[in-house]
């Protein structure tokens, strides 16, 4: 088995080899591809981006913006419209447009909003422009940050010393308006024990006027009990014996008394006459008045003090309102003051960006490095199903397709044969690849010397595998490099080369994460990047493994189930024939004159061939003529009329002529082409009848 | 050699078959061949005749278990096995490997590497048969000799005439010395003299002892070659034996032909006429006379002796056995 597959191996080689353009693609090609990627991701360059800007009006902090950016040789262009700046980014000039408002600046009432227009549709790239860009604004950003910020830090500080400085004052206020509740409070009581209650009892001015009216009429029933006396005193002088002397004494001073009792009368009428104009009614009305205003002075004074019973209650009421005030403001101070003592961080810098960022390759150093492992793969499947589906598809196709399913050879070798020619071919180029990129442009590539290796076999053989399969179940080379390059794009979606698997619906990243391009990708980078060692690779080695064992089988499948169909499908096919065949190898003149020549003969040809075709449908027809002529009554009688009775007839009659005219011109072959070797069976008779005549002269 | 000669060759009862079927029947989308019976005898050159899309390469392709049939057997005994007593037959689909190696196939179309060189296939397929450097250096060397390529053995096979690639398909065919060369239209598309060397070339390697089997649509060929032929009709054998079995079997008569320089038949007609001979018809077609008589020495014999007395000079006389198309026309059309 092993010298059967050495043969079909040098029998690949040699079939491959002999067309020139082969030999060079499979030697230079890796050379070629490997320089090229070199070239182009060896660096640490950021990414070289033109920026189209525009602003209705550019400011200082615009500005500063876009000298940030030019700081780091991007391209800034400034455009006069916003839609011209948008249509740069669509046209691919520039990679982002940066639109700036109006009003842009750092105060309460402007809008500082930034917008990028991006394309989307660049989709390995859009991202890192904008985190190259974000980045940039944000660096301004943050220096304007740390302005406000350090602004902000002074204005704190002012205030802790203001609060500081002024706290005192709060507690002596707040001092002072607890005095000033005690005033109040002691106001309040004071104005509480102010009696403005009358006591018009206690006054009894009733009584007094009673009394008075008693002591008036008191005093006149006196005055007139008096008088009376006198009256009756003068009216008993005869009772006393009063001398003339004596009565007249007596009369003077019962004259006088009763004078006197009449003016007493009088002063008691003055002084205690109804009425208001008496003295003791004048004072007594006027007492009473006077009550009565002060009855209602001390109501008005008890309306007052209400009021500033109210007012002093409102008062008491603000003062503890403001007392509390003050105290929440104390504590709010304090706590302003143990705040803004308690901020240990006062750097700017620090508050704007209170931790930083380093961003730290977990290897090496250049985007060749970071993309050799996926640049490997990526190589590695698109050559290998190419190179498995166009041997297997080009082996199906050869003529020698048929005999060697013919021999004793299982297809297995075959299989192993292709695969192992495959192998060889896409290894070399590899090996090519390794040694370039190891030697030429650092890639990290031996390293890990006992794994990738393995890692490396097992995905050249998938993919290889996978070709093989895809050459397999097609049957013509179109249809099969269609089908390969589907395939590889299958693969080539469903992986983190184009889109990242993190951004697919959950479903998808799980369907992804079995995609054999991304075992691969996956084992590579860890071994080649990371260096980590078989423990940590089975998994997805032992997946890739199972990969290369299924499609194997349905290769086998594929090829024992396809190949008889296959075989009918390409063979029965039609072949140019042998005489077309060897006019294509004829030589003729250059220029339009051979080429004219070489129609008129192959017309030629091809009419001779579409003769003898001809001539045997011709028998065919002629054969079913005389069939149905076995039988024409009854086919006379089905058919004796109408179109398609018509049309038999004329098809009959039609060749009949034919064969009457073939009979005609004994220059055309009878039937086949074999009229000459009639002469073989006409010399064998010529030599029996020369016998004959030999006979019969000697009779 | 005449035909009568090869007859001894062929034929049953001599040997028992090496290649046989019993009841064959394949089908595809609608039945290709139904109740095939066939015997192969060793040594024998056997012919398969049918119009096109008969059936004959899949019946060939049957042969060599290349696909398998849907009923009946396809049985193989090995010359080694022949020559025992008593040895049983074999499925050639069930040991596939083993009879492989016993025949060699030469399709329609060539199947060979084009560029690879006629050495290069011949010891490329000559591997796949397992056989050692030594023996495919052998091989090649005298099957180049005996097919006429041995001055072509390091061109390239693209660039080989038709001939030579239908011969050196051959070869390819030969490189393990098969014991049946089975050849499928080996003649189709060659032209007059290139049909001749292929025919040579089938003596050649059937002189040798190998069992030769041509599925071919001429029938002269066939006729030429095979000493046992079998008729591929209606998806079904036909006739089965040898040519002149097959002729005599289906037609009575035999044709005389004949054509002097006057061109003027009547007196010779009436002569025969007077003869009495048994002559069944005797008409003009073009400028010969065309004889028909079930006992052609005896009338060819008195024809000659009138056409002295008449002093007729003749310029052609053939006689022809009826033709195996006129045949094969026959039978096509009784089998319908």
């Amino acid at each position: 088995m092993m010298q059967k597959i050495k043969r079909i191996m040098e029998k690949n080689f040699k079939l491959l080899l002999r067309t020139k353009s082969s030999a060079l693609i499979i030697i230079l090609g890796p050379l070629i591809l490997i320089s090229l990627l070199g070239l182009a991701f060896s660096n640490t360059q950021p990414y070289a981006l033109s920026v189209a800007t525009y602003s209705p009006e550019f400011n200082e902090l615009s500005n500063s913006m876009l000298e940030k950016l030019n700081e780091q040789q991007f391209t800034v262009t400034k455009y006069p419209s916003e839609e011209a700046c948008i249509t740069k980014v669509k046209q691919a000039i520039a990679h982002v447009c940066l639109i700036f408002p109006k009003d842009f600046e750092i105060s309460q009432m402007s809008s500082n909003n930034i917008t990028f227009h991006v394309d989307l549709s660049k989709i390995n790239l859009v991202w890192n422009v904008l985190e190259v860009i974000s980045q940039k604004v944000a660096s301004r950003s943050t220096e304007i940050s740390e302005d406000l910020t350090q602004t902000l830090v002074k204005s704190l500080d002012f205030t802790k010393g203001e609060v500081s400085t002024n706290l005192p004052n709060l507690v002596e206020l707040s001092i002072k308006t607890s005095q000033l509740e005690t005033i109040n409070a002691d106001m309040l009581r004071t104005l509480h024990g102010i009696n403005l209650k009358l006591d018009e009892e206690g006054f009894k001015v009733g009584n007094l006027e009673n009394a008075v009216s008693l002591y008036n009429e008191k005093s006149r029933k006196v005055v007139s009990r008096a008088l009376d006396l006198i009256d009756n005193l003068e009216g008993s002088y005869g009772k006393f014996n009063f001398t003339a002397s004596q009565q007249l004494a007596v009369d003077d001073v019962l004259d006088t008394a009763e004078e006197d009792l009449l003016t007493l009368e009088k002063d008691l009428q003055e002084l205690y006459g109804s009425g208001t104009d008496t003295l003791i009614g004048g004072l007594l009305s006027n007492l009473n008045t006077k009550l009565e205003d002060t009855k209602a002075q001390l109501a008005e004074a008890a309306n007052s003090r209400e009021i500033i019973n109210q007012n002093v209650q409102h008062t008491k009421a603000l003062l503890e309102t403001n007392i509390e005030k003050i105290n929440q403001l104390q504590v709010a101070l304090d706590k302003i003051n143990d705040n803004i003592g308690g901020i240990e961080i006062l750097d700017p810098t620090k508050i704007v960006s209170p931790f930083t960022t380093t961003i730290r390759p977990v290897a090496v150093d250049t985007y060749f490095n970071y993309l050799f492992p996926t640049l490997m793969v990526l190589i590695i499947m698109i050559t290998g199903i190419l190179l498995g589906s166009t041997l297997m598809i080009v082996e199906k196709k050869s003529r020698a397709f048929f005999r060697n399913a013919i021999t004793p050879t299982h297809d297995t070798t075959f299989l192993t044969g292709l695969f192992l020619t495959s192998f060889v071919l896409l290894l070399f180029q590899i090996i090519v690849f390794l040694i370039v990129a190891g030697v030429f442009f650092k890639a990290n590539v031996f390293a890990t010397f006992a794994v990738t290796p393995v890692i490396i076999f097992f995905v050249i053989t998938f993919f290889i595998l996978t070709g093989m399969l895809v050459g397999a179940l097609f049957k013509s080379e179109e249809t099969t490099t269609l089908a390969a390059i589907s395939f590889a794009s299958v693969f080539l979606f469903f992986s983190s080369a184009i889109l990242p698997i993190e951004s697919m619906p959950k479903i998808l990243q799980k369907i992804a994460a079995y995609n054999p391009f991304v075992l691969s990708d996956n084992m590579l980078r860890q071994s080649i990047i990371f260096e980590f060692g078989y423990g940590q690779l089975i998994g997805n080695l032992l997946l890739l493994v199972f990969y290369i064992a299924l499609f194997f089988a349905l290769l086998l499948y594929a090829q024992h189930a396809f190949k008889v169909h296959t075989l009918y499908k390409i063979h029965k096919q039609k072949n140019i024939p042998l005489e077309i065949a060897e006019l294509e190898k004829k030589e003729y003149p250059a220029g339009w004159k051979g080429s004219w020549m070489k129609w008129k003969e192959k017309r030629q040809v091809k009419k001779e061939i579409l003769r003898r075709k001809r001539e045997l449908w011709l028998q065919k027809q002629a054969e079913k003529k005389r069939q149905v002529q076995q039988q024409p009554v009854q086919a006379t009688q089905e058919k004796s009329h109408g179109f398609r009775a018509w049309v038999q007839n004329r098809r009959a009659r039609k060749l009949q002529r034919q064969a009457e005219k073939q009979q005609r011109s004994p220059e055309l072959p009878a039937k086949h082409d074999f009229w000459p070797f009639q002469r073989e069976a006409r010399k064998d008779v010529q030599e029996r009848i020369d016998f004959l005549k030999k006979e019969l002269m000697e009779k | 050699m005449l035909q009568e000669e090869k007859m001894g060759q062929g034929g049953q009862g001599r040997q028992e078959p090496v290649l046989k079927t019993e009841n064959v029947a394949k089908r595809f989308r609608a039945s290709v061949l139904e109740d095939v019976n066939l015997q192969i005898y060793p040594g024998e050159i056997f012919g398969i005749i049918g119009v096109s899309g008969a059936g004959k390469t899949t019946l060939l392709e049957l042969l060599i278990g290349f696909m398998k049939n849907d009923k009946g057997k396809i049985l193989f005994k090995s010359f080694e096995a022949l020559a025992m007593q008593g040895s049983s037959y074999r499925s050639v689909f069930a040991e596939q490997r083993k009879f492989r190696s016993l025949f060699g196939f030469a399709a329609q179309v060539p199947s060979f590497y084009d560029d690879l060189t006629v050495e290069e296939n011949m010891a490329y397929f000559g591997s796949l048969y397992n056989l050692s450097e030594q023996s495919i250096r052998e091989n090649t060397k005298t099957i180049l000799n005996l097919v006429g390529l041995d001055e072509h053995r390091e061109a390239l096979a693209a660039n080989l005439s038709g001939g030579m690639q239908k011969r050196l398909d051959i070869a390819c065919a030969m490189i393990h010395n098969p014991k049946i060369l089975i050849l499928d239209e080996p003649t189709a598309d060659l032209d007059v003299l290139l049909r001749k060397q292929m025919w040579d070339l089938v003596r050649a390697i059937n002189a040798k002892g190998t069992t030769v089997i041509i599925a071919s649509h001429f029938l002269d060929e066939i006729e030429s070659l095979c000493d046992r032929i079998a008729l591929l009709h209606s998806k079904k054998i036909a006739w089965q034996g040898s040519v002149d079995e097959l002729k005599k079997h289906y037609t009575k008569s035999e044709e005389i032909h004949l054509e002097t320089i006057s061109g003027n038949y009547e007196k010779v007609i009436q002569a025969l006429k007077a003869k009495k001979l048994d002559i069944s018809d005797m008409r003009r077609e073009g400028r010969k006379l065309v004889i028909y008589t079930q006992k052609a020495e005896l009338a060819l014999h008195h024809l000659i002796h009138i056409l002295e007395k008449l002093g007729e000079h003749i310029l052609d006389v053939e006689l022809k056995l009826p033709s195996l198309s006129e045949v094969f026309e026959s039978i096509t059309r009784k089998s319908g």
